[in-house]
């Protein structure tokens, strides 16, 4: 088991302090909230779609600084994405984060420091938690 | 001076082959197991164990004797007016379950109403919010003083002919102050309200007199007293024993059974279907032991002591933020304290406090209702046993700090 403070790399801390989409007002299409019970983390993802893209991500709540970090990350790489990827986009990013694939796959770099979480098993539902709500939104009918 | 603990080399999880740097912050989750304890109930289980209750032979009939010796240790720890009024149960859960299926559901109506407060755990609640819901009544919830006690007055103004019962904590798992329970019950029962008082967070404070306070139910948990989990104590008053149907339907708590009726016996045993917990109930008992020998002055000194010591140093701290806060001149402080750092998340904080071999509770601490009402998701619970010192409030202040120049974010600072 690695130690807790390895968790808080510089990639995940320069995410958490200066965060992407953070409380960033939008003309959302599409929203969902999720909550993670255990440690109390509460997010709301807020995605605007039009012409079959990704056109602002943004994300505000309650959260710890992994699930901050792992959210700045999703509208970081999320952004522009077109409709037709966004749902492999996501499930590769929650891959990583179980550990199920390899962080050094180029078409995952930009958030290939998600993967240190592996190693924490019990901060997991943090990270994982943006991108399943981001799901959540995206399935839901718009606003 | 607490500046170490003369009890901790009594808990081999501190030793040097198992966890010699641990600094344990979480008694109130559950205390840590003193050697006594565990050799008393290795003991029983290699060499004593049979089933309780049940066989003719010796070693039965010791286990039997065991099981109600230990009953009468129990209520003698409890100041309970007899024996004959203690359950063993798996814990406080249970018990209360117990309670409210048993002695209040068979009463239910729509027009019936359950008084509880603001400040009790989910264990407190669950059970009498189904139970509610079930039959179309009324939970209604007494709130809390400034100081984070249940208010006598406002509670005693929710009290009416329909109440069928008070189920109170006497010490919240998250505020930690002790609850006016004595004044509660007289409030009660003079409209002829039955009390229920949830103890799992007062029994490791000790010094009981049940028969003071005046309950009808008190119910703990052993490993909140150093003793195991899966074992507990509900006393209950006997009149409502005796008109309480069991709960769970088994062997040992019958009179006589027939494919068409069963009656069943009239004692606690009527609610200890199946084997007995033996091994749970010795742990119990020698943890007990354990902590009369010490002496409850002695230890009510040093949680007193230590106690001081945490609130001083945590108000030291300027990003700290008590769900509550103690005026430094109380004589007696909470033995535990739940606080937020100020733009650092809980979870993030128990993560690097772990990495410094230092165990809290963060979350909500099975207690939502009462974090929604101090408008926080989640908070950091610090509590302490008697192993505890000064030397493990001087650690915490150094990774709270270091915690806190980690991840603080600069509109915070």
């Amino acid at each position: 088991m690695k130690t807790e403070i390895g968790i808080y790399q510089q990639a995940l801390l320069e995410h958490h302090k200066n965060p992407i989409g953070f409380q960033m007002p939008i003309l959302a299409t599409h929203a969902a909230c999720g909550e993670n019970a255990i440690c109390g983390d509460e997010i709301t993802v807020e995605v605007n779609i039009a012409f079959g893209k990704i056109q602002e991500l943004s994300f505000l709540g309650d959260s710890c600084a992994i699930c901050r970090a792992s959210a700045s990350m999703m509208c970081q790489h999320l952004l522009d994405q077109p409709i037709a990827l966004i749902v492999e986009l996501t499930k590769r990013a929650m891959d990583l984060i179980n550990g199920d694939i390899d962080s050094d796959l180029k078409d995952i770099a930009c958030y290939s420091s998600l993967s240190v979480i592996r190693e924490h098993p019990v901060r997991k539902q943090c990270a994982l938690l943006p991108w399943q709500t981001f799901i959540n939104a995206i399935n839901k009918t718009n606003l | 001076m607490a500046s170490t603990s003369i009890w901790k080399d009594d808990f081999p999880i501190f030793s040097s082959h198992a966890h010699p740097k641990l600094c344990y912050l979480d008694s109130a989750a559950t205390c840590l197991t003193p050697k006594r304890v565990a050799t008393a109930m290795y003991h029983y289980q290699c060499y004593s164990h049979a089933n309780s209750h049940k066989g003719l032979y010796k070693l039965s009939a010791n286990a039997t004797e065991l099981v109600e010796k230990s009953r009468s240790k129990v209520a003698d720890f409890l100041n309970a007016p007899t024996k004959s009024e203690l359950v063993f149960t798996s814990g406080t859960t249970e018990s209360i379950n117990i309670v409210a299926n048993c002695f209040v559901a068979p009463k239910m109506s729509a027009h019936a109403n359950i008084v509880i407060s603001s400040a009790e755990h989910h264990a407190n609640i669950l059970p009498w919010q189904k139970i509610c819901k079930a039959h179309g009544a009324q939970l209604r919830i007494a709130p809390l003083t400034l100081g984070g006690l249940i208010d006598t007055m406002a509670l005693s103004a929710l009290l009416d002919e329909n109440t069928l019962i008070v189920a109170i904590s006497h010490v919240s798992n998250v505020l930690g102050g002790i609850n006016p329970v004595a004044e509660i019950c007289q409030l009660a029962q003079k409209k002829g309200i039955a009390v229920l008082v949830d103890g799992a967070q007062a029994v490791a404070h000790g010094n009981f007199n049940l028969t003071e306070i005046g309950c009808d139910f008190y119910t703990f948990s052993a490993h909140k007293l150093y003793g195991p989990t899966g074992c507990g104590v509900l006393y209950a008053k006997g009149e409502h024993l005796t008109q309480m149907p069991p709960y769970i339907l088994g062997g040992g708590i019958i009179n006589k059974v027939s494919f068409e009726e069963t009656s069943y016996i009239n004692s606690p045993l009527k609610f200890e279907p199946g084997s007995h917990n033996v091994i749970g109930i010795v742990g119990l008992v020698e943890a007990i032991d354990y902590l009369n020998d010490i002496s409850w002055f002695e230890i009510t000194h040093h949680m007193s002591d230590i106690s001081a010591y945490l609130h001083h140093k945590l108000a030291q701290l300027h990003f700290i933020q008590p769900l509550l806060k103690h005026n430094r001149d109380e004589q007696l402080l909470p033995w535990l304290i739940t606080f937020r750092v100020e733009g650092v998340h809980a979870h993030d904080v128990a993560s690097l406090l772990d990495s410094e071999n230092i165990a809290v509770r963060v979350g909500h601490h099975c207690a939502q209702p009462l974090h929604k009402l101090y408008d926080v998701n989640a908070s950091i619970r610090v509590s302490l046993g008697i192993y505890n010192s000064y030397q493990d409030i001087d650690r915490l202040i150094v990774a709270l700090n270091n915690a806190y120049q980690l991840l603080v974010i600069r509109e915070f600072e």
